[in-house]
């Protein structure tokens, strides 16, 4: 096992493209933007394993108009700060055992946003051939029946 | 462009499952024993930043410049972070709090001098160690940010 310590995010970048990494932790100042660049360019190599390694973004106070990129980031994890080395390790444990999916679209790349598969809105056939309708349908009322989207 | 979804087994976990290596214990003992060789330097450093917020504080004024409030928002921020790892889990909430109320003042591109110097005050009682519950200062820190920059509210 091998640890490479950057202290900017350029020197991360040039890291990145010349070694492979399983883990990133970011010790992130959420507050400024290149952070949630840089992990929209990992996501968004092209050769494994790089664009797939978990990483966990280490935050403390985020600016509200902030918050919302730091979730489409593509990170697999965020903590909030202060963290002890107990909760750091519970979280890579966490992040390397995670089954989601990797997504890659116009707008995200990054693990699936979505934690649990409920099925389609109640009353509603999938619309996709992956959907899983027929295997289980949503319990209650979700987001898309409540809005009809 | 339609979405592709990807399967991916991190390696990671494998590492982890495999049998061997050094115990959980023995790692998380290390890393305390580590965090203790830096607690003083660490707490010298929330001093510091402490002792730069009040002075911030009192240079900008009834209304400061956006820079002077941006750094006030950052050093308040490194205090949050730091404070709680060496037992000053209050001290680190209150600063969590102060980031929350300049946050707001900035979006609403005021300023409230009194609610600032309330929580730099309060900043500094948590800072002395103490075994008397004090989790009512944070309480009341929140229920003063809620007072001055509600959320949503115009200004």
């Amino acid at each position: 096992m091998h640890f490479t310590p950057c202290a900017t995010i350029a020197e991360a970048q040039q890291s990145i493209l010349e070694n492979e990494f399983h883990l990133i932790l970011i010790n992130a100042n959420l507050n400024e933007p290149g952070v949630y660049d840089f992990v929209s360019w990992l996501r968004r190599l092209d050769d494994p394993p790089n664009c797939f390694a978990s990483v966990i973004l280490i935050a403390g106070h985020t600016q509200r108009s902030h918050v919302e990129r730091a979730r489409d980031s593509g990170a697999n994890v965020i903590m909030a700060k202060p963290v002890s080395p107990t909760s750091v390790l519970e979280r890579v444990i966490w992040a390397a055992r995670e089954k989601r999916p990797y997504v890659k679209c116009a707008s995200y790349s990054g693990p699936d946003r979505r934690f649990n598969d409920l099925g389609p809105p109640v009353g509603l056939a999938g619309r996709r051939f992956d959907d899983s309708s027929g295997v289980q349908m949503a319990p209650e009322t979700n987001a898309h029946s409540a809005t009809g989207g | 462009m339609s979405a592709i979804f990807t399967t991916w087994k991190n390696p990671l976990d494998s590492m982890i499952r495999t049998p061997g290596g050094k115990r959980v214990g023995d790692i998380l003992a290390q890393a305390a024993a580590n965090l203790e060789l830096i607690r003083e330097p660490c707490l010298d450093d929330v001093d510091e930043q402490l002792n730069a917020l009040e002075q911030l504080a009192a240079e900008g004024g009834a209304l400061p410049d956006d820079a002077i409030k941006l750094d006030m928002y950052r050093r308040a921020n490194d205090i949050h972070a730091v404070a709680g790892v060496f037992g000053l889990k209050d001290m680190s909430d209150a600063a969590f709090c102060l980031c929350e109320l300049i946050d707001r003042l900035r979006d609403k591109a005021t300023w409230f001098k009194p609610a600032i110097d309330v929580h730099l005050s309060s900043l500094r009682l948590l800072r002395q160690p103490s075994d008397d519950e004090r989790t009512d200062v944070v309480e009341s820190l929140k229920r003063l940010t809620e007072k001055v920059a509600p959320l949503g509210a115009a200004a």
